[in-house]
């Protein structure tokens, strides 16, 4: 028991400890708990935080980070309303925290998902805060991604000049900073705003410039490249066009993007029918029809495998109930089954504890029995007037000696009774008491004899208690007495090995000849059961048999003591 | 001068009886011995008892068949016996004299004396002992001073306690008996009365409703009900 309790206790000290890991309170870099907060998917990875949420309090920093995560995640998933309903959560905790850097970049994810939602009122607001904290900080990337931000929506409200004027500035610092990049694309988005503003000539100016940057750091980008050449298709200088789209062409067809390619065949497709190189047309028509079957194929393949993707989900999904129901099937089975074990252990615990109560209790009205049997109330009294009439003999010394035989007989009874077993020495002396008082009962009408072989120990062999008892009753009650004759009372005892025989031998007038049978049997019941409860087949080797020699009657019976 | 007859089959008995005898009466003649049936029915006619004093147990049979044995019942009987259950409630039911062993020298002083003041009434006794032997109780017998009643289990209403004594009240009489409650108790529990309270004991049979804390009897009369035994005995009552 104490050590069921031990291992107990391990458990649940390994539990603790090893949940006490797992809590992310302990995960110090924000890193590590922005990997702890993330799943498989993104659908999963929020329905993780929201859990986490709902279990954890976190310090101000870990929440404001749980749902920054949350926001970038529904940003992902182009849920923007919902992204910045965590957004503006994750910025209250990042305010009462006062971190500057994650207020910033708060307000810069705001204002992104706000313009996505082309509210570019509310993300001009968001942009322009963050901005300001970026510069208060001196954070100069953020700086830069703030401006770069600020300019793309000035372009979204033609504002070209202005927009022109933050990316540039971007541009300023990215170039400060070495961030080469960011430049290349900051000097492309430049070309492009100023494309669309109309000034050509600028505009090669800075896409070229991004196209060296490129080729500097090695950077596999042809949007500048395609869009220099544009300029020049649409300057009907088809040659650099054609050149500057076959550049790009390589690049995207490094890169294996087949809507670009497919993009960048159609300009030199155009490009070759304006020129009337036709047998160039020719070919970027089965080129860019083989791209376009790719792409198809490609396209198809992508649906065919969203398909599998959903199917699979979706099997899985089925598959996940069907476990769940399952084990919920099996869960039941199991309880049942455990349940009619529980109730068949406690089933067969009661009727064990039943036939053991019952067992006890036949001991019990045995032990009654036994009692009754011996303290027959008949021979009480009748050896209380045989005692009673001494007195009328004058001889106080033998009244009083009678009388105390009497009490001590009565007195071993109660004691023996209760005894499973008794020295056969005891049990003897009490027989003699009794056959003595009988005696006097019956003034001397018979003799006795105790015949012991000489191998048996009596003060060591012990036996169950008054079982000769009954059947010297007997001879006595119903042989001896109504005998008219002086009679013998025998019993011996001898043994071969552990095996007892114990006989009771009178000169009686024999069982046939007895008034009362009933008695008798009643006390035979009585002894067989006794021996029965011993399990050890004694009862079957009983026998009472009249005497064959004289009159009178033999009971013999045997004993397996060790 | 009286005569005795002793039937027992334990010889001590017979010697203890006859010298208490000796000794508590000068004018007592001790006219027969018998340890069985058999002697008994041969020496008795001729020895003429005035008194038998006859065990339960004989050696072959018991005291009651030796009486149906005997022709003439012309004597007074006093029953003894060891331990029979059975016989005792029987003395009892009958208002029987009987004395148990070992032998009590007032017990047998008082028996003797009233046997001798007694008149014998054969018919009754072998009704008695017809009874006895069927083991039936449909009877009652009460001795008052003046009178033998033998009253029919089924008149009685109930008994009810007074002091030492009881009063037997049946449809028609009341009897006071010198006997307390408890003796009667003892005696009829087993044919159907049931004891209500400290004071009363009705006929379970005459029971018609239980009204508050009383029983109602057949003829209207309201037995009080202990409230100790209120359960028990709507159980009792419920069993039929």
């Amino acid at each position: 028991m104490k050590q069921i309790n031990y291992i107990g206790l391990l458990i649940i000290l390994f539990c603790f400890t090893y949940c006490k890991n797992s809590t992310p309170e302990n995960i110090q870099s924000d890193e590590d708990f922005i990997a702890f907060l993330n799943d498989e998917t993104l659908i999963k990875s929020i329905k993780r935080i929201d859990s986490i949420a709902k279990l954890n309090t976190y310090s101000n920093h870990k929440t404001g980070l749980l749902y920054f995560e949350k926001g970038q995640i529904l940003g992902h998933l182009e849920k923007d309303i919902e992204a910045i309903a965590s957004f503006k959560k994750a910025l209250v905790a990042f305010e009462k925290e006062s971190n500057k850097k994650y207020i910033a970049k708060t307000n810069m994810l705001l204002g992104d998902s706000e313009a996505f939602l082309s509210n570019n009122e509310k993300a001009l607001q968001h942009i322009e805060k963050a901005l300001s904290i970026f510069k208060d900080i001196e954070d100069k990337k953020g700086e830069a991604k703030a401006l770069n931000s600020l300019g793309h929506i000035a372009f979204q409200y033609e504002n070209y000049k202005k927009s022109i004027a933050y990316v540039k500035k971007a541009a300023e610092i990215q170039l400060q900073i070495d961030e080469k990049e960011e430049l290349s694309a900051s000097y492309n988005n430049i070309g492009y705003i100023l494309e669309q503003s109309g000034d050509l000539i600028n505009a090669s100016e800075y896409y070229q410039k991004a196209i060296d940057l490129n080729k500097n750091i090695n950077r596999l980008n042809s949007s500048p490249l395609r869009n220099l050449g544009y300029v020049f298709f649409m300057q009907n200088q088809f040659k650099k066009c054609d050149s500057l789209y076959l550049k790009a062409l390589k690049i995207e067809e490094e890169a294996g993007r087949l809507s670009i390619q497919k993009e960048i065949y159609g300009v030199l497709l155009e490009s070759a029918i304006k020129n009337k190189s036709f047998d160039a047309a020719t070919l970027y028509i089965t080129k860019r029809d083989s791209i376009n079957e790719r792409l198809v194929t490609s396209e198809n393949k992508e649906k065919i495998k969203l398909i599998e993707d959903q199917y699979n989900l979706i099997t899985k999904e089925k598959e996940l109930i069907q476990a769940k129901k399952n084990n919920t099937k099996n869960k039941l089975i199991f309880t049942i089954l455990a349940g009619t074990l529980l109730f068949l252990g406690l089933f067969l615990i009661q009727k064990h504890r039943n036939s053991k109560l019952k067992l006890e209790q036949e001991k019990l009205v045995l032990e009654q029995k036994v009692l009754r049997t011996q303290m027959n109330p008949h021979f009480i009294f009748n050896a209380l007037t045989a005692i009673q009439k001494t007195i009328f003999d004058n001889d106080p010394i033998k009244s009083t000696s009678y009388l105390s035989r009497f009490a001590k007989l009565i007195r071993q009874n109660f004691e023996f009774v209760n005894k499973k077993e008794i020295l056969l020495s005891e049990d003897l002396d009490a027989l003699k008491n009794y056959i003595e008082t009988q005696q006097l009962r019956f003034s001397n009408k018979f003799d006795y004899a105790i015949n012991i072989h000489d191998g048996i120990d009596p003060t060591f062999v012990k036996i169950p208690p008054m079982l000769l008892q009954p059947f010297v009753e007997n001879a006595i009650e119903h042989g001896l007495k109504p005998k008219t004759e002086k009679g013998t009372l025998e019993i011996n005892i001898t043994n071969n090995s552990n095996v007892f025989c114990f006989k009771i031998i009178d000169d009686g007038i024999g069982i046939n000849n007895q008034e009362s049978k009933t008695n008798r049997e009643h006390a035979i019941d009585i002894f067989k059961k006794r021996l029965s409860l011993r399990k050890l087949g004694e009862e079957k080797q009983f026998s009472m048999t009249s005497n064959k020699v004289k009159t009178g009657t033999i009971v013999t019976f045997y004993l397996n003591l060790s | 001068m009286f005569r005795v007859a002793i039937i027992d089959d334990e010889k001590n008995v017979r010697i203890v009886l006859k010298k208490l005898l000796n000794i508590l009466y000068t004018n007592c003649e001790i006219v027969a011995e018998a340890a069985s049936i058999k002697d008994a029915k041969a020496i008795l006619p001729q020895a003429k008892p005035d008194i038998v004093l006859l065990d339960i147990e004989l050696e072959d049979g018991s005291g009651f068949s030796l009486l149906k044995q005997l022709p003439n019942l012309d004597f007074k009987l006093i029953f003894i016996t060891a331990f029979n259950q059975y016989a005792i409630k029987a003395f009892k039911f009958n208002a029987l004299d009987y004395l148990l062993k070992p032998i009590d020298p007032s017990e047998l002083q008082n028996a003797i004396d009233k046997a001798q003041k007694s008149v014998s009434n054969e018919n009754e006794l072998r009704k008695l002992i017809a009874d006895i032997e069927n083991k039936k109780n449909s009877q009652i017998v009460i001795k008052t001073t003046n009178k033998i009643h033998y009253i029919n289990l089924v008149d009685i209403l109930y008994c009810q306690a007074e002091g030492a004594y009881a009063k037997i009240i049946t449809k028609t009489e009341t009897i006071l008996a010198s006997k307390n409650l408890k003796y009667f108790q003892d005696l009829l529990e087993d044919e159907g009365f049931i004891r209500t309270h400290q004071s009363y004991m009705v006929n379970k049979k005459l029971v018609t409703a239980i009204k508050n804390d009383t029983i109602i009897l057949s003829n209207a009369l309201a037995i009080p009900i202990s409230s100790r035994k209120m359960a028990e005995i709507k159980a009792l009552l419920a069993e039929d």
